[in-house]
């Protein structure tokens, strides 16, 4: 803890990404998206990256899980159950040098997220039609309900969903922490610049960190149960 | 104009900024910033950039008025006028990823809070405050949304200090709206030159960005 203008702020790993107050999101990790197959693999998409990127989340929720930390997920939809559809000018104008972008139908396999890094049970999955997951969903409630205060921020794509979920994030008040193995992107130049720019305002770390943030955090845990 | 997927996706320049469907915000361009006299200018802090854009965002909102652009302002404070602190701690987390001469101690209704006098409100610009609270949009829990919703604004120029800070936030937040975020790029400027190039290396990525004449110009016809 650290004390800037006479406010107390969350500056360390291990204050961060205590469990009691941290949650998790997997964005975008969608069928339709990284899948085989998916938009990502159309698009000639490293897979070794993907691979190592969807063990390493997958690890990371397994830990979590086992720490009672809260798993939540946003799935991203284009259409809703009824077929209309919720995309919008200003979102698309990133993608005016394409003819058509991925239509993603709530309830449908596309929409799910990857069966790998599946929701499980006690999970809160949202879904969300704008870039950022926080903007008209119930995860901000969910994370006042459960006194949150960081959101661990994981998945696709760096420079979209991942970035404008940090920002919306923080924008309620809460802080939003990078882990920077455990998102990815279509697009490499974007996904550095959006790591560039991140690294200038968020807590960012290796997973290898967090994991070990909590492996410490497990130890007295398991102290404390054995006495 | 292009059609994806259905939707009608405005493209070009003329249609980006057409005046009536269009709004500015200036973004922290207050004398705590831009003043020599200001906090970050007298512990040291490079505004050099700060200074050199005034003028160009003189030409913007001088044009825009001609042309009648909605013109609105945010005002950055951190200390209502009665003393209450209005920093959020998410937000303070930053200032230990660089070196920090400075930390922002504006108070509500004081010289440092308000705009410079070369780019001062004029009658029926609309001004919000902001504090850090706001996760430094301009746009959240402000009465900016509603406004541009009941004049039709399309597209928002988003001008001012800093490119990597409220001016990246605010744009951001205005896609949540559905708002096309604009900037223009000599009308964008901070005091952290790498990561003022690496916000605007990201937002060229996702928004429509131009150059001052190329909308003065648009304007002007």
């Amino acid at each position: 803890m650290r004390t800037v203008a006479g406010v107390d702020y969350l500056a360390s790993l291990d204050e961060l990404v205590d469990p009691s107050r941290v949650a998790i999101i997997v964005l975008n990790m969608q069928n339709y998206l990284v899948s085989e197959n998916s938009a990502y693999m159309k698009a000639g998409g490293d897979v070794a990256a993907l691979t190592s990127i969807v063990q390493r989340i997958k690890h990371v929720l397994k830990v979590a899980r086992e720490l009672g930390v809260l798993v939540t997920y946003g799935e991203y939809i284009t259409h809703d159950e009824s077929n209309n559809n919720m995309l919008t000018g200003p979102m698309l104008y990133a993608n005016r040098n394409t003819a058509t972008v991925s239509e993603v139908v709530a309830g449908t396999w596309d929409a799910q997220t990857l069966e790998e890094v599946a929701p499980t049970a006690g999970d809160i999955v949202i879904t969300h039609s704008r870039s950022s997951a926080m903007y008209n969903t119930i995860l901000e409630d969910v994370l006042k309900m459960r006194e949150i205060k960081n959101l661990i921020v994981t998945g696709a794509s760096t420079d979209g969903f991942i970035l404008d979920t940090a920002v919306g994030t923080v924008q309620y008040g809460y802080y939003a922490t990078i882990i920077r193995d455990c998102v990815i992107s279509l697009d490499p130049h974007a996904h550095k610049v959006a790591l560039a720019w991140m690294s200038s305002r968020f807590p960012m770390f290796d997973s290898e960190q967090v994991l070990a943030a909590w492996s410490s955090n497990r130890g007295h845990d398991q102290h404390s149960l054995t006495t | 104009m292009q059609q994806i997927n259905g939707v009608e996706v405005l493209t070009t320049v003329d249609e980006l900024v057409a005046p009536t469907q269009t709004a500015i915000i200036v973004i922290d361009m207050q004398n705590y910033a831009i003043s020599a006299q200001g906090g970050p200018a007298r512990a040291g802090e490079d505004i050099s950039q700060l200074v050199a854009m005034t003028p160009h965002l003189q030409r913007l909102l001088q044009s825009a008025r001609e042309a009648g652009v909605l013109v609105t302002y945010a005002e950055h404070i951190m200390q209502n006028s009665l003393g209450a602190n209005l920093s959020a701690a998410p937000m303070l987390y930053q200032l230990q990823l660089r070196p920090v001469r400075y930390v922002t101690h504006v108070v509500e209704g004081t010289w440092e809070a308000q705009t410079i006098d070369e780019l001062a409100p004029q009658a029926s610009d609309i001004i919000v405050r902001k504090a850090t609270a706001h996760g430094g949009s301009a746009l959240y829990k402000t009465i900016l949304d509603d406004v541009f919703r009941l004049r039709d604004i399309r597209s928002v120029i988003v001008a001012g200090q800093v490119t990597d800070g409220c001016v990246l936030r605010t744009a951001v937040d205005a896609l949540q709206h559905s708002y096309y975020p604009i900037i223009v790029r000599e009308c964008v400027g901070s005091m952290f030159q790498k990561s003022h190039e690496a916000a605007l290396a990201w937002m060229e990525t996702r928004f429509p960005m131009f150059d001052l004449d190329e909308v003065l110009t648009t304007w002007r016809i």
